[in-house]
């Protein structure tokens, strides 16, 4: 081997370790099992909410139980996320809020916020009980988006996670936009309502529980890039 | 016309030249973290960490967190000795290819 060729192999491999050593996980195991569990919980409290009061008293008891529901789901797993971080950089000497990390929010900032518009104008208008289904359907599709957009640093599970979110998201508009009561996007068909739990159950909840699980981290195996 | 003895020996060994990569992307790298990445035995890694450390391009922490961990970082000299590096290696390639 030259010089050049021994020259060019060292670029590679400098290349190549580069790559691994700033890839960053947006979204790590631990924070997946969190937001999995909690999510599975909250759609079975709606759900035997719903099931206990019935759909006309459930209706005219809260119309905004869904939307309340799911906010207290993403603040604890944002606190649970956050004490992770935090003991995670400890544990490896980093600051708390490294440039991976600020990398990852920056490219996950323009999907959240565009879902925090769409969750604003589908509340603020006037709730219906199929709100709670497109509000479903409407952060699985920006969630995903905003997964896919860490795809640059992201490891390959991540992505694999937001094609999920997002072609799920897309398949389910398509169905229940096509299919008997959700025809109506303000439908006012109260037997609607669980299938936004329903959703958020196969999706927010198992989605995560199926990520965590296959990015847990191993001892001894070889970084995921 | 290049000067390949331009190339920092110390840096130019394969080993040490994984260990210089992997402490440029973060601000500093457990042992434990750096042998599973590089796949190092412990021997072969704490070698060349002594090697880059004599020639002034690696420094060490040692903190008592749950337990006692050894952390490396770059220094000054030592990014700088990196960048230089590259940037040699770079030369060398294209003028390879031109």
């Amino acid at each position: 081997m030259n010089e050049q060729e021994r020259a060019e192999e060292h670029l590679k491999t400098i290349r190549r370790l580069m790559e691994r050593g700033t890839i960053y996980r947006a979204i790590s195991a631990p924070t997946a099992l969190v937001g999995g569990l909690l999510s599975l919980m909250a759609s079975w409290y709606y759900l035997h909410w719903f099931n206990h009061f019935g759909p006309n008293d459930f209706f005219s008891t809260d119309q905004n139980a869904f939307l309340r529901l799911w906010l207290v789901v993403l603040v604890l797993t944002a606190v649970a996320n956050t004490i992770f971080i935090v003991t995670g950089s400890k544990k490896r000497g980093e600051p708390v809020l490294s440039a991976s990390m600020k990398a990852a929010f920056t490219a996950l900032a323009p999907a959240f916020i565009a879902g925090g518009v769409f969750t604003f104008y589908f509340v603020g208008d006037g709730w219906v009980p199929s709100t709670d289904v497109w509000l479903s359907i409407g952060w699985c599709v920006f969630y995903g988006l905003g997964l896919l957009a860490t795809g640059h640093f992201a490891p390959r599970s991540l992505t694999v996670l937001g094609w999920a979110f997002l072609i799920f998201g897309i398949a389910a508009f398509i169905v229940f936009r096509l299919t008997g009561g959700m025809s109506d996007v303000f439908s006012h068909d109260l037997t609607t309502r669980p299938v936004g739990a329903i959703f958020m159950a196969v999706t927010f909840g198992l989605f995560h529980l199926i990520y965590a699980l296959c990015a847990w981290p191993r001892k001894g195996a070889a970084p995921e890039l | 016309m290049l000067d390949f003895d331009k190339l920092d020996k110390t840096i130019h060994e394969k080993g040490r030249l994984s260990i210089m990569t992997l402490l440029a992307t973060r601000p500093s790298w457990p042992f434990q973290d750096l042998k599973a990445e590089l796949k190092m035995s412990d021997g072969n890694l704490v070698t060349h960490l002594r090697t880059l450390h004599a020639g002034g391009y690696v420094a060490v922490t040692k903190a008592v967190l749950d337990r006692p961990q050894t952390s490396y970082s770059l220094t000054d000299k030592g990014r700088t000795a990196f960048q230089d590096y590259l940037r040699v290696l770079e030369q060398i390639v294209k003028a390879g290819k031109s």
